[in-house]
């Protein structure tokens, strides 16, 4: 496989992961929250993990395009793009959304962090993949070791 | 085009690039062992700070709990776990009588089922300021004034600014102050006057029953410090030969706290003999691929010798794939373990259920430093068994070798 | 002085409990700017012959010199380094560095010793001269068997030594591209580079000044071009 397609499948991958963390792998706290009037509804990190399940399909959409990508302009593209949403999966959990006041709760030591992680990693990546994706104009990528 | 010098750094990274496969199994195995030796010393660091917060934080030398009651007040202690169980408050005053005793002071725990912000149950903690020792020593350090009516101290772990209002059980409480992280239970702890509790536990009463709410004169703890010179065994003793049949029982803080400790050796030997056995490990999986792919590798490295190369040059390459091999799995290996324990270290301290306190930056990046070095130099010492016997093999013998 | 004196030169190898002389008092005088050809049948030591002529085997007796300097006495860090800057080596078989690119396989050598500089372009150079510029970045796995020789021929070459040293670097190609071979040998005789070869007894005829035949481990020169087959 080449080196250009092989960086696709890592980022769908990755995205493909970024949608299984809140929903298969950490979930978020599961409980409601009761209202005063005695309705429920889901707390803050339940949203923020539904927003994560969103901007994880984004992400693996760009790995696909990425995949199929062949021009060095339009792989840097897609890597910016994919970094932009990265970062908005980070501020998401963070401030966008938030989650629960209680660090001790299920979403503050797992959902939350992985997301962390898998972003930050992403956003390396994507650094990594602007760079190399070649000089623009050049057509195709350079074919590397 | 200018083309890249041929220096031993290329050759061996090329040489470690067209071998993908075998190089990057050797990374991890070095990687892995970093993982282990960083991981592990940040895990070790975290809990013995947990246990010196917890020494240092935790003032009385003797608590009286009612009856019953000693396990669910360790466990409200160290992690937080919210409990409720009262005595009469005369205890406090019985207990100060006892000989030996010098300071007293009470307090009421009660748990809430969720608290306002999330469906967490928190432990609310009501401490009489006049009395106190345990509590305000270590609180004074970061608040001025002591707690009015109505305001809260919050544990770390409770994402609330001073100033904010918080509510529990319908009430609304003002945040003074939120509190160091200590590692404990008090971290997912809220702090209170008596008064203050009392109310909530009144209030609380309307979605499940307390019985503070109808007996003034409940507590949950007294705490006790010694007079200097007191046995605490001795002391504990005159306690339950005195009031054990009106319910009262102690909890020694020392044997708290050997607890955790004896607990954490258990678990620090467990690491460090993970960490021996992976270091052994890798060398000797390292050492043992070095020197099987030097076999492998005869005619090649032969080829070197025929076209010119010094014993040294060749053992200085073999040196440098080693180097490069340790250099890349040891920093990979500690980012790896980097990016697990510091964003998931509630969930650790949740896991190994003792007091877990993260060490400062300084001592981290020690950590990192020792770890890494370590680790690294296990590629190299692998590989010198192999880079010594370069000089020895018969060049002209093994260039003759897969004819 | 002779470029290379050789006094006596005896290899025994152990087979078992007995010895066996591959190479037996063997003396050869090769003056600066010679072409000689070394024909014999397999099994006759000119393989080991040549590896003690290029220090990568101890004689059991008798004497190397190079340009003077005695083989015998030379520190390995020296004979090293004379190895790789004055004489040109092709053992016999394959000998490419399969992880390197042709190209790299040709600068290597130079890069074996402390050098300042740029070899590229005498690589590059040597590449052309042997046909294979239009395979540099390719690896040594996608060439022919002798596209592969003359990449270890440009190789040899490529410090710009005194003598090139090539072991049946013939063997197992075809009529035409022995003959490119050989022809490329001549041309780099040509230059003044001193060569000597072993190779088929009929690819030799023709090129050389001297050609000599090893027997037994015994090397006698042949007189005429007939004698070979005599
Ligand atoms: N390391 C060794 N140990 C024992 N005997 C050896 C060794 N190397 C070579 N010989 C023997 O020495 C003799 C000469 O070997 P050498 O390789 O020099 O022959 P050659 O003339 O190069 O033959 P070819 O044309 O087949 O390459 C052979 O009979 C061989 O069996
Ligand atoms: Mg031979």
């Amino acid at each position: 496989m080449k080196n250009r397609n092989l960086k696709g499948l890592i980022v769908s991958v990755w995205g493909l992961l970024v949608i299984l963390v809140p929903t298969v792998i950490f979930p978020p706290c599961s409980h409601m929250l009761e209202l005063v009037d005695g309705g429920t509804v889901p707390m803050k990190c339940f949203w923020s993990g539904r927003a994560e399940i969103g901007i994880g399909f984004l992400i693996l959409c760009g790995g696909l395009l990425l995949f199929f990508a062949k021009s060095a302009e339009t792989r840097k593209f897609i890597s910016v793009s994919t970094l932009l949403t990265s970062l908005v999966g980070i501020a998401v959990p963070a401030f966008l959304i938030g989650g629960c006041a209680m660090e001790t709760m299920t979403c503050r030591t797992t959902t939350f962090p992985a997301l962390y992680v898998l972003h930050a990693l992403l956003i390396l990546f994507c650094v990594v993949s602007f760079f190399s994706a070649g000089e623009v104009g050049s057509g195709t990528t350079k074919a590397s070791l | 085009m200018k083309q890249l010098s041929l220096t031993t750094y290329v050759i061996a990274l090329n040489n470690l690039r067209r071998k993908k496969g075998r190089s990057l199994s050797l990374i991890l195995l070095s990687a892995l062992f970093s993982f282990m030796l960083f991981g592990g010393a940040i895990l070790i660091k975290s809990l013995e700070n947990g246990v010196t917060s917890l020494s240092n934080r935790l003032g009385a030398d003797i608590m009286a709990v009612p009856y019953g009651y000693e396990a669910d007040l360790q466990s409200a202690l160290l992690r937080g776990e919210p409990s409720t169980f009262y005595f009469d408050s005369g205890v406090t005053d019985d207990v100060a009588g006892i000989e030996g005793v010098q300071r007293t002071s009470p307090q009421i725990y009660i748990a809430t089922l969720r608290a306002g912000c999330c469906s967490y149950p928190i432990q609310l903690i009501g401490y009489d300021p006049e009395t106190d020792f345990i509590i305000q020593p270590w609180l004074s350090s970061q608040v001025g004034d002591p707690l009015a009516e109505g305001d809260i101290y919050v544990g770390s772990s409770i994402n609330a600014e001073p100033g904010q209002m918080l509510k529990f059980f319908g009430i609304t409480f003002r945040v003074a102050a939120r509190l160091d992280k200590t590692g404990m239970g008090f971290d997912t702890s809220v702090f209170m006057n008596l008064d203050t509790a009392r109310k909530a536990a009144r209030e609380s009463e309307r979605l499940q029953e307390n019985p503070v709410a109808q007996d003034e004169n409940l507590i949950s703890s007294v705490m006790i410090k010694l007079a200097n010179g007191y046995d605490v065994k001795e002391v504990a003793n005159r306690i339950l030969q005195a009031y054990a049949l009106e319910g009262v029982h102690v909890v020694v803080a020392k044997n708290v706290i050997s607890d955790v400790s004896g607990s954490l050796n258990g678990l620090t030997v467990y690491i460090v003999i993970l960490a021996a056995v992976l270091g052994v490990l890798s060398v000797v999986v390292l050492g043992v691929v070095f020197s099987v792919t030097f076999s492998e590798r005869r005619k090649e490295f032969s080829l070197y010798r025929v076209l010119g190369a010094t014993k040294g040059k060749l053992a200085g390459l073999v040196m440098m794939e080693s180097v490069l091999i340790s250099l890349a799995g040891s920093l990979s290996g500690i980012a790896a373990a980097a990016l697990v324990v510091f964003p998931f270290s509630t969930y650790i301290q949740s896991i190994v259920n003792l007091p877990y306190l993260q060490p400062s930056v300084g001592v981290i990046l020690a950590a990192a430093g020792i770890s890494f070095l370590i680790s690294f130099l296990t590629g190299p010492l692998a590989a010198l068994c192999t880079a010594l016997k370069l000089g020895k093999f018969e060049i002209y013998t093994a260039i003759r070798e897969n004819e | 002085m002779m470029l290379l004196e050789v006094d006596q030169l005896t290899k025994e190898y152990r087979r078992g409990e007995n010895t066996f002389t591959a190479v037996d008092h063997v003396s050869l005088s090769v003056a600066a700017g010679e072409f000689i050809s070394i024909i014999g049948r397999s099994g006759s030591g000119k393989s080991t012959f040549l590896n003690m002529l290029t220090g990568l085997l101890k004689p059991t007796s008798g004497s190397v010199f190079f340009d003077g300097i005695s083989l015998e006495n030379l520190p390995d860090d020296d004979l090293s380094r004379l190895r790789n800057a004055r004489i040109g080596y092709v053992p016999q078989g394959v000998s490419a560095l399969a992880n390197f690119s042709v190209f790299d396989n040709v600068r290597l050598p130079f890069f074996l010793d402390k050098r300042e500089g740029d070899i590229s372009g005498r690589a590059s150079f040597l590449l052309e001269e042997v046909g294979l510029q239009h395979l540099a970045d390719m690896y040594p796995a996608q060439l022919s068997g002798g596209e592969l020789r003359r990449v270890f021929i440009a190789r040899a070459l490529v410090n710009s030594p005194d003598i090139l040293i090539a072991d049946e670097p013939t063997s197992d190609l075809d009529v035409k591209s022995a003959a490119e071979v050989m022809q490329l040998f001549s041309r780099i005789h040509q230059t003044g580079t001193t060569v000597l070869i072993v190779t088929h007894e009929l690819d030799a005829l023709g090129f050389g000044n001297r050609v000599l035949k090893m027997d037994s481990g015994r090397l006698a020169e042949c007189l005429s071009a007939e004698a070979p087959f005599g």
